[in-house]
C-alpha cells in the first residue's frame, strides 16, 4: 500500500468517462476538456458530497409513500382488494413460496434501505475525513453501485401482472399509485449513487481546496 | 502513501471555473494536455518542474514491459481510488485489480472484433425475437392474454403511472435496443478497420446507457410474475422470455469487455 500513488499527486488526472490519462497543466481560466473524448475533466466531481446527500433524501421521502401505498389493486370473482408491497410478500410467504418472498423483500424493501444507510455512512464518514477503512468503503460503494438497479424488479412484477390479468369479472390487476413513488425512489437512489465520488473516501482533509 | 509535496489551488478542479455549456469546449488548448509522461530509465515517472521521481506502482510484479516514455495509453487511473497503475498485457483469463482498493482495472478480452460483431448481431435477433413474441400466455376460462416486453410498458401509460411506464419502457425495451444498435454500428465499421461516423457520440452515449440498462431485472421479474400468477391462473411461458434470457446472456459478455478498448477505437489525436 505504502507504494501506490495516486494520479492527482503526481499531476495526471485521468478523464471520468474514457479513462485517458493526461498531465495537468497549470490552470488557466479555461476548463479544460479530455484530449480523446472531449468531456469535462474534473480532479474530482463538483460538489459531490451534496448533490449525493439531495438524491438521498429525496430517496427516503420517497421511500415511505411507496411502502405505505398501495401498488397493485387485484379483482378477482369475489371482489377487489389494494395490497401494498409488504402485503404481497406476506402473501407469498403463507402461500408457502418463501423464496420469492424473500426475493421480493430483498430487492423492494432491504436493497432500497440498505442504499440510504450506506450511503449516509460513505456521506457521514467522508465528511469527517477519517481514513478508517477505506479499501472495505470503497467495496461498499461498490455493493451499492451494483445492486442499484434490482429494485425496478417490483415495478416489472407489477407492470406484466397488469398486462396480463384483464379478464374482466373474472380477474383484474391495475397499477396503483405506490408504483410510482416506488419507482421514484430507484431512480432518485441511482442518482445518488452515480452522484457520488469514491475518490473522496481516499482523500485526506488537508487535500481539499 | 503521502507525498507531502506542496499544494497549490491549481490541482484541485473544483479551482476550474464552470463555463456555459455552449462555450464549454470553445478556445482550449488539447495541445497542452501531454500525451506522454517523462519517465526514467528504471521506469519511474519523473515530475515536471521537479527532480524528484515516484516510483508508479505496478499491476504485477515482474521486470517491466516498458522501458523510457510510456505513453498515456500504457497508464491506468483506478477510477475509485485515483491510484496511478501501470498497464500490462494481461494473459488469458487474468484479471487486472487495483493495488489500492480491489477494483477491477482490466481483463483480459478473449474476443476478436470479428467474434463481438457476431456475438452483437446475435443480440439484435434476439431483441427482435423477444420484443416480438410473447414472453407468457396465461389461460383464464377459455380466455387467454399474451405480455410481450413492451406491453408492460404500456400497461401503466393509462392515467396517472406514465411515470413508471416511461422508466419501464426505457429501461427494458429503448435503451437495451439503442445499446444492440450502437454496438452493431461500431463494431460493423471496426470489422473492416474503419471508424465509424460519430464515434466520440456513439461511444458516450453507450458510456451513459450501461447503467440503466434493465434487462436482467426485466427477465427476473417476468420469471416472478410466471411464479406469482402460476398460484392462480395457467401461464405457459413463450418463446419471448427464452430469447430475453439468451439476450441478458450476450448482453453480460458484451458489457464484459473493458472500456479502454471501445476507447481505443477514437484516436486521441484526433
Amino acid at each position: 500500500m505504502t507504494t501506490a500513488v495516486r494520479a492527482a499527486d503526481v499531476g495526471l488526472i485521468a478523464c471520468r468517462i474514457c479513462g485517458l490519462v493526461m498531465q495537468r497543466v497549470p490552470v488557466t481560466s479555461l476548463p479544460t476538456a479530455c484530449a480523446r473524448c472531449a468531456a469535462l475533466l474534473q480532479a474530482r466531481l463538483p460538489r459531490s458530497g451534496e448533490r449525493t446527500l439531495a438524491w438521498l433524501i429525496a430517496g427516503v421521502i420517497l421511500y415511505i409513500p411507496s411502502n405505505v401505498l398501495p401498488v397493485m389493486y387485484v379483482s378477482g370473482v369475489g371482489g377487489g382488494e389494494e395490497s401494498t408491497i409488504i402485503a404481497g410478500v406476506l402473501s407469498f410467504w403463507r402461500a408457502g413460496s418463501w423464496d420469492i418472498a424473500v426475493l421480493i423483500f430483498t430487492a423492494s424493501v432491504a436493497v432500497p434501505a440498505t442504499k440510504f444507510l450506506t450511503l449516509g455512512t460513505l456521506l457521514w464518514t467522508v465528511h469527517s475525513g477519517t481514513s478508517w477503512a477505506r479499501r472495505q468503503r470503497t467495496a461498499l460503494y461498490r455493493l451499492v453501485e451494483f445492486i442499484g438497479y434490482w429494485s425496478m424488479l417490483d415495478v416489472v412484477v407489477v407492470a406484466l401482472t397488469a398486462a396480463l390479468l384483464k379478464f374482466k369479472a373474472l380477474g383484474t390487476a391495475e397499477p396503483r399509485l405506490g408504483i410510482v413513488f416506488f419507482c421514484g425512489v430507484v431512480v432518485t437512489t441511482m442518482m445518488a449513487a452515480f452522484s457520488f465520488d469514491p475518490r473522496r473516501i481516499w482523500d485526506t482533509p488537508g487535500d481539499r481546496a | 502513501m503521502s507525498l507531502n509535496r506542496p499544494r497549490s489551488a491549481a490541482w484541485h478542479a473544483e479551482a476550474i471555473p464552470r463555463l456555459p455549456k455552449r462555450q464549454k469546449y470553445k478556445g482550449i488548448d488539447t495541445s497542452r494536455l501531454a500525451d506522454r509522461v517523462p519517465q526514467d530509465a528504471s521506469g519511474r515517472i519523473v515530475l515536471p518542474g521537479t527532480t524528484r521521481a515516484v516510483t508508479v506502482s505496478h499491476l504485477r510484479a515482474g521486470p517491466s514491459q516498458y522501458r523510457g516514455m510510456p505513453r498515456a495509453s500504457e497508464l491506468l487511473v483506478c477510477a475509485h481510488c485515483d491510484v496511478l497503475h501501470r498497464a500490462v498485457p494481461l494473459g488469458s483469463h487474468e484479471v487486472a485489480a487495483c493495488v489500492g482498493c480491489g477494483r477491477v482495472l482490466a481483463r483480459h478480452r478473449s474476443l476478436s472484433v470479428d467474434q463481438l460483431l457476431a456475438l452483437t448481431v446475435t443480440a439484435a435477433l434476439l431483441f427482435l425475437l423477444a420484443t416480438s413474441y410473447p414472453l407468457m400466455t396465461i389461460e383464464v376460462g377459455g380466455m387467454h392474454t399474451e405480455a410481450t416486453v413492451w406491453s408492460a410498458a404500456l400497461m401503466m401509460l393509462h392515467g396517472w403511472a406514465t411515470g413508471p411506464a416511461a422508466v419501464l419502457g426505457l429501461t427494458t425495451f429503448i435503451l437495451p435496443l439503442l445499446q444492440v444498435a450502437l454496438l452493431l454500428w461500431v463494431l460493423t465499421f471496426a470489422r473492416f478497420g474503419r471508424r465509424a461516423p460519430g464515434l466520440r457520440g456513439v461511444l458516450l452515449a453507450l458510456h451513459r446507457f450501461r447503467p440503466w440498462s434493465m434487462t436482467e431485472v426485466f427477465l427476473l421479474g417476468a420469471l416472478v410474475a410466471i411464479v406469482k400468477l402460476s398460484g392462480w391462473v395457467h401461464v405457459t411461458p413463450g418463446i419471448g422470455i427464452w430469447a430475453l434470457a439468451s439476450l441478458t446472456i450476450l448482453l453480460t459478455i458484451l458489457s464484459m469487455v473493458e472500456p479502454r478498448f471501445w476507447w481505443a477505437l477514437l484516436r486521441a489525436d484526433e
